[in-house]
């Protein structure tokens, strides 16, 4: 499994400690983070408390950083009542790193599932050291070790083209969107964020549009078939269901 | 319809039982014959079933030692969208909201909170989800802690005291030790009557307001068997039971009672001029009709708290 160290700005860990009242929140913020609040927005309403069996996280790129976050993580722990408690690992880089970032979203995408929880566990691990050192003043990790990509994907599907999407999270879809982050070119320091998460209706999905200038948002919901642009408003939505 | 209760009390397992529990009813159930159905959207239909389908797996963990874990906490608040149906043609939308438990005894300010409070002073049917084992085995302090009558008193008697007419449901979960015998029944009416003694003398004094109590069994083969105590945290232990299958009882009933409620409020709060068409075409008949024979699938052996003429639906 081949990895590659980026230079870390700033992490967080949503997650939850045991005792009743103890709830799930933001419980590490540490570092500089610029896009935080904006990727803690994308949480809310694309990751958090979201059900189907895909892979969870997002990127986000905006100015000089980008944000990757990967949701849905086991940890070891167990709460009060015996449930497994998961956490969010959200990190922070420099844009310069930006391939690296994008191709270790692209990794996760294309890898099967199997392999899948040998990176979760990599990046529960880094979650659950930053949870154990919350007291720290300073954070702990200088560098995170990414995921390299080590599999094309596959060049016979048609490519995506950069515009505000929303597609069914299929195997097919996840191979495009893997193949668009390893070959993403940022025009214009345009806002652009990448999320792939499991039942998220297509509102939440529009919210998610509205706020960038490109991105492209891999969901589960039954309201989404195949392929939907988001840029256009309702009618063109309604224009694909129809073509469909 | 919101569902509240501290973490852990058993919200989203009531609500995964509960909407199986129900369509089952309705795709088997030959004497149900009202015409009403109640369709979740197709994300809810999967979420819920998925989660129903964990829930089923506790027949595979080791009989005799703790029960393992089953579902994920919840960690905000979340939106299940339902449809009610009559003779195929949508009646009313319908929201459930699930909550994280913590959210109750977040403080104002808090989005989560904010957003849950507005909810609530939506919702025409709440229910208090509670947990049996805290109520009957608990000291004061253990059952304070893991259901907070306080806190939900606290947070529900502003919502109730506004005019609208509401359904509370209080849903005790994780009672299976004491749904075998009237005698124990008594025993964990008696424990909710103790606990909740302010809030049901406050229902004594309002026109607006109807409780129902209903034990379930959301598992059914998961029984309380001890308190465990780690430094200072007391921990209840459930174990499952060799002999029992995972069977759910009365799990569709809070249902049952909060749709008959939703229908009842949404049909005596149509527009005169809806009344009318409906009257010139005989639907007001057939609706009332249907309404009196969904609401016959309630039992009747649930003890009832507050003005009790609200869930009454005559013919």
């Amino acid at each position: 499994m081949p990895l590659k160290s980026v230079p870390l700005l700033g992490a967080a860990v949503h997650t939850r400690d045991v005792k009743p009242g103890q709830d799930y929140d933001w419980y590490v913020k540490a570092g500089d983070m610029q896009l935080f609040d904006k990727m803690a927005e994308i949480y809310r309403i694309a990751l958090r408390d979201v059900e189907g069996d895909v892979p969870k996280l997002a990127v986000l790129i905006d100015g000089h950083r980008i944000g990757f976050l990967m949701s849905d993580l086991p940890s070891l722990r167990l709460d009060h009542t015996n449930r497994v408690i998961h956490d969010t690992l959200y990190l922070e880089f420099e844009t310069q790193y930006q391939k690296t970032v994008l191709h270790a979203a692209a990794v996760l995408l294309l890898c099967s599932k199997k392999i899948y929880p040998i990176y979760e566990q990599q990046f529960a691990d880094y979650a659950e050291t930053l949870f154990y050192n919350s007291q720290a003043t300073q954070l702990i990790f200088k560098t995170i070790k990414l995921p390299i990509v080590d599999k094309q994907p596959n060049f016979r599907l048609a490519p995506l083209k950069p515009e505000k999407l929303a597609l069914f999270s299929d195997l097919e879809n996840q191979n495009r969107s893997a193949r668009y982050l390893i070959h993403f070119k940022r025009r214009n320091n345009i806002y652009f964020c990448f999320v792939s998460t499991g039942r998220v209706s297509l509102d939440r999905c529009q919210q998610i549009a509205d706020k960038s200038d490109e991105c492209v948002l891999l969901t589960l919901s039954s309201e989404v078939v195949s392929e939907m642009n988001l840029k256009k408003g309702r009618f063109s939505r309604f224009r694909d269901m129809i073509r469909i | 319809m919101m569902m509240v209760g501290p973490d852990g009390v058993g919200k989203t397992t009531l609500l995964a039982t509960m909407y199986h529990e129900l369509s089952n009813l309705e795709d088997d159930d030959n004497d149900d014959q009202s015409g009403f159905e109640l369709v979740a959207s197709q994300d809810t239909h999967h979420d819920l079933q998925e989660a129903y389908q964990k829930l089923t797996t506790i027949v595979t963990q080791p009989t005799f030692t703790p029960t393992g874990p089953l579902l994920k906490g919840t960690a905000g608040l979340i939106e299940r969208q339902f449809e009610m149906v009559f003779k195929g043609k949508k009646e009313l939308d319908l929201v459930f909201c699930d909550i994280a438990g913590g959210i109750i005894q977040a403080n104002e300010g808090n989005r989560d909170f904010d957003e849950f409070k507005t909810r609530l002073e939506q919702a025409v049917v709440i229910i208090n989800v509670i947990d049996g084992s805290a109520l009957v085995e608990g000291n004061d302090s253990l059952s304070a802690k893991k259901n907070n009558p306080r806190q939900i008193e606290k947070l529900l008697q502003p919502i109730l005291t506004n005019p609208q007419n509401h359904l509370l449901l209080f849903v005790i979960t994780k009672c299976e030790a004491w749904l075998k015998n009237e005698k124990t029944q008594t025993l964990l009416e008696r424990a909710f009557e103790k606990q909740y003694e302010m809030m049901l003398k406050w229902l004594k004094h309002v026109e607006n307001v109807v409780a129902v109590l209903i034990p379930v069994k959301t598992l059914g083969c998961v029984e309380f068997t001890r308190i465990d105590s780690h430094g200072d945290e007391q921990e209840m232990v459930f174990i499952r039971k060799p002999n029992l299958r995972f069977c759910p009882e009365n799990t569709d009933q809070p249902l049952r009672y909060a749709l008959a409620f939703a229908l009842l409020q949404h049909n005596q709060n149509r527009s005169q001029w809806n009344q009318f068409v409906r009257w010139i075409f005989n639907e007001d008949v057939a609706f009332q009709k249907a309404l009196t024979e969904f609401a016959q699938g309630r039992s009747q052996t649930f003890k009832i708290y507050g003005n009790s003429s609200l869930i009454e639906v005559t013919k």
